[in-house]
C-alpha cells in the first residue's frame, strides 16, 4: 500500500497572465503506516500537493500511482480513490451542513453506497475516535464550540474509513488547549489504527513533536525529506528559506557553536533536555 | 496620570435563549473584572476560548456595554450612549478574520473608510490615509485589491485602517489566529512599531504565549475572571500554574523549567534563547 | 474554475479613462448602449469600431484581458447568430439542404453578434476602469435627487460596493465547499435534475452560514470604524469634474450626435 509521485508538476490558469507553476516535478513515495509532515511558506505548494493524493487536482505532466494503480487511468475510480485517501481541508468545520452531527458524519459513508445501518455504525465508531461527546450527538453543528465543530468534521472524513488520512493544518485557528488535544488524538490514531497520516502544518515545534518524516517544501519543489533530525540539522539551508527549525534545535546549534559538545540533533524539547542534562551533570 | 482604560468590577451576562427566543438562562461572560491600563502600555491578554478576552475587548470599543460595573476610556464612560463615537475613534479595534473586516475593494479605499465617518475633510483623509499606510509598511499597496494580499498585509491594512481614525489606543483581538507564522511576526512587529514610535497603547489579545513575551503587562483570563497578572517574566515563572490552566508555555521557558526541575540552578521566567544560552554558558 | 471570471472585474492601470469621474464614464455607457441599437448602417458601425478601439487603447487594458470574460458567452452568441442566420427571410444567397441563408439574414446575424460584442465589451470597460466605490459613488451622486423621494440611496450604493467587495470571496469558497464534499465522496455530475439538485444541499448550506457569518462580522468591523450612515460622512474621493471630464462630455455628446445625423442622413 502506497502513494507513488513520479515527476509530477501542475500549473494553475495554463495560458493565461495568471499562470503560476504549483508543483515541479515532484517525486515521492509514500509508504503505509507512515505519521509525515508536511511543511513550507504559504504559496510553497504544500496545498497543491495534497490535493493530488486524492485526485481532487490533475497534474498538468507525470504520474501517480496509488497501490501500484495509475489513478489517471480511464478505469480508475476517483471516486473510490477519495474514500481511500481521506482529506481534511483547513478549517472544515465549515463544511458541516446537515441537521444534526450524526446525520453529517453519516454523509461520506452513505456516499460511499453503504446502508443507513451500516453508515451508522461507521458514524458512531468515527465520532468515538475522535472522542466526541455522545450527548452532543444530535446537536445542530452550527451550536457546537469550535473545538467540537472541527472534531465532529474530521469525524465526517473518518467514518469513510480511509487508509490515509490527509490533514491540512488541523489545528489552525484553534486554542493551545484544542491544538495539544488534536495532535495527541491524531497520533494515538496512527499508534492504534496504523494509518498512513500525513499532516499540513507551519509549526515546526508540533511536526517535530509528532511525525517521524518530514517532507519540506519550497517553491513547488520538494525541498528535503527525512527525519525530523536529518531535516532540521539543515538549519542554514531553511533558514535561507525563511523557514524556522524548532526553538529547541537553535538553542543546541548555538551551544554548540560556543564550544559546548553537544551531539546529534535535538528536534524535539525531551531530547534537548536529555542531552543538556548529559553534558552538564 | 489619567488612566487609558480602567474596569471596576465589569460584568457582562449573556441570556441563553430557547428555540422560541424564551431566555433559557444567564451565563456570564466577564465576571467583576478590575482592570488598569496607563496611556502608552502595550498589554496582552491571554486565555483560551470562551475565557471572555474578546467579551473584554468589545466593551473598551463600545461594541458590548456592560451589565454591572463601570469601564471608563481615556475619561469616557462606555455605559453613555452619547459617548460611543468618542470612544470608538480613541480606541480601534481589529478582528480576528482579516477578509471580514475590509469593506472596500482598493486597500486605500479602505483605510479612508473610518476618516469619511467621522466627517474628516477631504485632504486631510489622504494625509491619515497616507500616514497610516506608511506606518504599517503598505504604502507601495495603496491601489492593490485586498484580494491579492497575504493574510499578514491584510491585517496591516486592518491596523492601518484604523490608525488613520488617529486612536489613543488599538485593542487586538486575535489578530493572528488565521495567519502563517510569517504573518504572525508581521503582525506582531508592526504592534510594537505603533507602540514604540507613536506612543500607542496596544491591547492585544491572543492564545499565543509567544507573542505576549514583548509586553509590558500580563493577564492572563479564565472563565470570565483574571486568574492571572503580571510582567511577563512574572507569568513565565508560574510554569506549573500555566500548565494547570492548559495554557502552553513557549519551548524555551518550558524547557528551562524542566532543567530546573532536574536539578540544575537556572532562574525562573526564562523567556528568550539568548537568557537561556547566557545561563548555560555560566554553568559550563 | 470560477476564478477565471474576469467580465467587469477593476484593472488597476493609470489611464485617462481610469481617472475620469465615474459619471461621465456612466453617461458615456449610456449615450454607447442607446448609439448600438440606433445605429444599424455599415458606415456607422464602422465609426463606432474606430471609438471602441480609441478607448480600449486609452485604458490601457490589456485587449486579452477583455476578451477572456468574453468566452463564456461566445455559445451565446452562436445560437443567436444562427437563428438570425437561417430563419430571417429574404433573398436567398445560399441554400444547404433545408437550409437557407438571406442577405438579410446575414446582415441581421452579423448585427446582432457585433452589438452584442461591443456592448459586453464597452460596458465592461467601464467597470474594468472604475472600481467599485468609484461606481457606487457615481450612482449614488446621479441619483441623490431620487433621495428626496424617500429612496435610501446611500444604503443602497453602500451595499452594491460591499457585495462587490464579497462576491470573489464567496465564488472562492465556494469553490473550496466544493472540494471538500467531493473529497466526501460527494457527486455533483451524474444523475437526474432532482438528484443534482439535493446534492446541492451541502454546498449551499455551508455557503449561506459563512455569508451570513460574515456579514455579521463585517456589520461589527464597520461599526468600531465609527460607521453611522450617510449622515456627516465625508468623502475621500469626493466627485468634483475636472477639464478632462467636460472635454469627455463634449466629445460623448458629438459622439452621439454624429451617429444620429449619420442614420438620418443615410
Amino acid at each position: 500500500m502506497s502513494i507513488i509521485l513520479d515527476h509530477v508538476t501542475y500549473t494553475y490558469s495554463v495560458g493565461t497572465a495568471y499562470e503560476v507553476r504549483a508543483l515541479d516535478d515532484v517525486s515521492l513515495k509514500l509508504d503505509d503506516g507512515e505519521f509525515i509532515g508536511i511543511i513550507g511558506h504559504t504559496g510553497s505548494g504544500k496545498s497543491t500537493l495534497i490535493q493530488h493524493f486524492n485526485g481532487l487536482l490533475k497534474a498538468t505532466s507525470g504520474a501517480i500511482y496509488y497501490n501500484g494503480q495509475d489513478i489517471y487511468d480511464r478505469d480508475f475510480d476517483l471516486k473510490g480513490l477519495r474514500t481511500q485517501v481521506g482529506m481534511v481541508f483547513q478549517y472544515p468545520e465549515h463544511q458541516l451542513f446537515e441537521t444534526t452531527v450524526f446525520e453529517d458524519v453519516k454523509y461520506g459513508p452513505k456516499n460511499q453506497g453503504l446502508t443507513d445501518k451500516e453508515a451508522t455504525n461507521r458514524a458512531f465508531d468515527a465520532l468515538s475516535a475522535v472522542n466526541f461527546p455522545d450527548e452532543y450527538f444530535d446537536q445542530s453543528p452550527f451550536e457546537l464550540s469550535g473545538g467540537q465543530k472541527r472534531r465532529a468534521a474530521i469525524a465526517g472524513v473518518l467514518a469513510m474509513e480511509p487508509a490515509v488520512l490527509v490533514l491540512d493544518e488541523p489545528t489552525a485557528g484553534l486554542d493551545p488547549k484544542g491544538q495539544r488535544d488534536l495532535l495527541t488524538l491524531i497520533k494515538r490514531m496512527h499508534k492504534e489504527t496504523n494509518r498512513t497520516i500525513i499532516l499540513v502544518s507551519h509549526s515546526m515545534e508540533d511536526v517535530a513533536e509528532y511525525v517521524d518524516r518530514i517532507i519540506v517544501m519550497d517553491e513547488g519543489r520538494v525541498f528535503l525529506d527525512g527525519t525530523p533530525e536529518e531535516v532540521f540539522s539543515h538549519v542554514k539551508e531553511l533558514e535561507e528559506r525563511g523557514l524556522a527549525v524548532p526553538q529547541v534545535t537553535y538553542l543546541m546549534e548555538e551551544l554548540r557553536a560556543r564550544g559546548i559538545p553537544v551531539e546529534g540533533h535535538a528536534t524535539t524539547l525531551e531530547s534537548a533536555k536529555e542531552e543538556i542534562l548529559r553534558l552538564f551533570n | 496620570m489619567r488612566s487609558m482604560i480602567n474596569a471596576k468590577q465589569l460584568t457582562h451576562e449573556f441570556f441563553r435563549r430557547d428555540e422560541e427566543g424564551n431566555v433559557e438562562g444567564i451565563s456570564v461572560a466577564l465576571d467583576h473584572v478590575d482592570l488598569d491600563v496607563e496611556p502608552g502600555q502595550f498589554i496582552a491578554i491571554l486565555g483560551h476560548n470562551g475565557s471572555g478576552k474578546s467579551t473584554l475587548a468589545k466593551h473598551i470599543n463600545a461594541l458590548l456595554t456592560p451589565s454591572e460595573g463601570t469601564l471608563i476610556v481615556d475619561g469616557k464612560d462606555v455605559s453613555d450612549p452619547a459617548n460611543t463615537l468618542d470612544i470608538r475613534e480613541t480606541a480601534g479595534m481589529v478582528f480576528q478574520n482579516p477578509d471580514n473586516q475590509i469593506i472596500a475593494t482598493v486597500v486605500e479605499e479602505d483605510v479612508g473608510f473610518g476618516p469619511e465617518n467621522l466627517g474628516v475633510p477631504t485632504d486631510e483623509i489622504w494625509q491619515r490615509v497616507e500616514a497610516a499606510l506608511r506606518g504599517v509598511g503598505m504604502w507601495e499597496y495603496r491601489s492593490h485589491s485586498p484580494n491579492r494580499l497575504s493574510g499578514g498585509q491584510k491585517q496591516r491594512v486592518a491596523i492601518a485602517g484604523v490608525m488613520a481614525m488617529e486612536p489613543k489606543c488599538i485593542i487586538l483581538d486575535e489578530p493572528t489566529a488565521m495567519l502563517d507564522p510569517d504573518g504572525r511576526a508581521e503582525v506582531i512587529r508592526v504592534a510594537h512599531e505603533l507602540n514604540e514610535k507613536k506612543g500607542i497603547t496596544v491591547i492585544l489579545i491572543t492564545h499565543y504565549m509567544e507573542e505576549v513575551v514583548g509586553a509590558d503587562y500580563v493577564y492572563v483570563m479564565e472563565k470570565g475572571h483574571i486568574i492571572m497578572d503580571g510582567t511577563p517574566t512574572e507569568i513565565f515563572s508560574r510554569v506549573d500554574e500555566l500548565i494547570a490552566h492548559r495554557l502552553t508555555v513557549p519551548q524555551i521557558t518550558l524547557l528551562a523549567h524542566k532543567l530546573k526541575m532536574a536539578g540544575m540552578d537556572i532562574p525562573d521566567g526564562i523567556l528568550t534563547r539568548e537568557e537561556l544560552i547566557r545561563v548555560l554558558c555560566r554553568l559550563s | 474554475m470560477f476564478r477565471e471570471i474576469t467580465l467587469g472585474q477593476y484593472y488597476p492601470a493609470d489611464s485617462i479613462l481610469h481617472r475620469l469621474d465615474p459619471r461621465v464614464k456612466l453617461f458615456g455607457t449610456l449615450i454607447y448602449i442607446i448609439v448600438l441599437f440606433v445605429a444599424s448602417e455599415p458606415i456607422s458601425f464602422g465609426v463606432i469600431t474606430a471609438a471602441l478601439i480609441c478607448i480600449i487603447v486609452i485604458s490601457k487594458v490589456p485587449f486579452s484581458y477583455m476578451t477572456k470574460g468574453l468566452s463564456g458567452i461566445v455559445m451565446l452568441l452562436v445560437i443567436a447568430g444562427v437563428f438570425n442566420l437561417f430563419l430571417t427571410p429574404g433573398i436567398p444567397i445560399f441554400k444547404l439542404g433545408p437550409l437557407t441563408i438571406s442577405d438579410i439574414g446575414l446582415k441581421n446575424a452579423a448585427i446582432m453578434v457585433i452589438r452584442m460584442v461591443y456592448l459586453i465589451v464597452g460596458t465592461s470597460l467601464m467597470t474594468l476602469t472604475t472600481t467599485p466605490n468609484q461606481l457606487t459613488d457615481g450612482l449614488e451622486r446621479s441619483m441623490r435627487p431620487m433621495s428626496k423621494i424617500g429612496l435610501p440611496v446611500h444604503e443602497i450604493a453602500m451595499m452594491m460596493s460591499i457585495a462587490l467587495r464579497f462576491i470573489p470571496i464567496l465564488v472562492e469558497e465556494t469553490d473550496k465547499i466544493m472540494k471538500a464534499q467531493m473529497a466526501r465522496g460527494a457527486d455533483f455530475e451524474t444523475g437526474g435534475i432532482i438528484k443534482r439538485a439535493k446534492a446541492m444541499v451541502p454546498i449551499l448550506v455551508p455557503l449561506f452560514v459563512s455569508a451570513f457569518r460574515r456579514a455579521s462580522d463585517l456589520a461589527m468591523a464597520m461599526e468600531a470604524r465609527c460607521y453611522h450612515g450617510g449622515e456627516g460622512r465625508t468623502k475621500m474621493k469626493p466627485l468634483t469634474y475636472t477639464a478632462a471630464d467636460r472635454v469627455a462630455y463634449l466629445i460623448i455628446l458629438l459622439f452621439l450626435a454624429g451617429i444620429v445625423a449619420l442614420s438620418i442622413l443615410l
